[in-house]
């Protein structure tokens, strides 16, 4: 696991061959092989953790590309939200920062 | 509408509404641990990786820099190479002031004998202290006599008010001092949550406790918004423990 560092160009991926992923109607059941630990996560972090496994993004990139796939508006989710979502999985170990530009 | 539409709506409306939730704080992954026997506390679970090879260099102030110049020891004194610490200070990334580091971590103070105007030694600064003896009364012969410590010698000053010897070399009588070195290496792994107590408190130790004590100056200063590796994991202890 690991937190940080981290800025507005920060690039970020998430390695879900080290997880098991189950989606259920609401929620999506993340076991971490890793840490043994199990993470409940919602649609958004759900669909942040995808969008992060799919390439090295930072928050600017992918941020419209997690709207779009939870096909909500920033009126709805603000980009601070998504931000701090990205932290919180990085406080679990599940993204991790890939670069930092200063 | 129709009954899809309305079913569509409904999912919106209720994803919104925990959208908004998230908003005012609340988490987005629920976490359970790996034995059900312990407590949930993932906040404490967080551990840094170190990104990049760097050094922090600490005075006996408690003033630090970080940064990943070189640092060398000069071989005659035994100390850091001065050209060296002033580029280290010149490109370091991060400066904290005197008194961010605690005491156990800083350095002796170096004893450089002091210099007055005249190119002289400094030993008359201290001659009051000569006339007096402990129990308050005048000493001066005791002083006269040679109990003043000064060597003799014809010392000069340098450019940093530090007395040099004949040869130009400063004059250093409590070497290796003046700075202590902390070096980190890349991937290096630190678990700030083995330094907090069942108390909720920080007991710092190591080079670890050093790193983790400047994160919370770091804190105190920037909050969130810092480049500082591992910011989010310290602020998600710090929530925690409710600071």
């Amino acid at each position: 696991m690991s937190a940080g560092p981290y800025s507005e160009q920060t690039t970020w991926t998430a390695d879900i061959s080290k997880m098991l992923l189950q989606p259920s109607e609401s929620v999506t059941i993340a076991f971490h092989k890793i840490s043994g630990d199990t993470h409940i996560l919602n649609f958004l972090s759900a669909a942040t953790l995808k969008i992060l496994a799919k390439g090295d993004e930072n928050f600017a990139t992918a941020f419209p590309k997690i709207l779009d796939e939870i096909q909500m508006t920033e009126h709805d989710c603000p980009a601070s939200l998504v931000k701090r979502t990205i932290l919180e999985l990085d406080e679990l170990g599940l993204v991790i920062p890939v670069e930092t530009k200063a | 509408m129709t009954d899809k539409n309305k079913k569509t709506d409904l999912f919106l409306e209720q994803r919104r509404d925990l959208l908004k939730l998230g908003a005012a704080g609340m988490p987005m992954v629920l976490t359970l641990r790996a034995s059900a026997q312990e407590a949930v506390i993932s906040q404490l679970r967080c551990t840094i990786t170190i990104p990049s090879k760097f050094k922090i260099l600490v005075d006996d102030t408690g003033a630090a820099w970080v940064g990943s110049g070189k640092l060398r020891t000069d071989k005659k004194t035994g100390n850091l190479k001065d050209k060296d610490v002033k580029n280290f200070k010149h490109d370091a990334s991060y400066i904290f002031p005197h008194d961010s580091v605690s005491a156990s971590y800083r350095p002796d103070a170096c004893e450089y004998e002091t210099c007055d105007e005249s190119g002289g030694s400094g030993d008359h600064d201290d001659l009051l202290s000569h006339l007096t003896d402990e129990n308050g009364t005048y000493a001066m012969n005791d002083y006269l006599a040679g109990s003043g410590e000064d060597d003799g010698h014809d010392h000069s000053c340098d450019d940093d008010g530090h007395a040099q010897d004949s040869h130009g070399h400063s004059i250093i009588t409590n070497a290796p001092c003046g700075y202590a070195v902390y070096e980190y290496s890349r991937s290096q792994i630190i678990s700030p949550g083995d330094y907090v107590t069942q108390g909720g408190d920080w007991n710092l130790s190591g080079d670890d406790g050093l790193y983790l004590e400047l994160s919370l100056k770091y804190i105190d200063e920037n909050g969130v918004n810092g480049h500082w590796p591992g910011v989010s994991c310290v602020i998600s202890i710090l929530n925690y423990m409710g600071h």
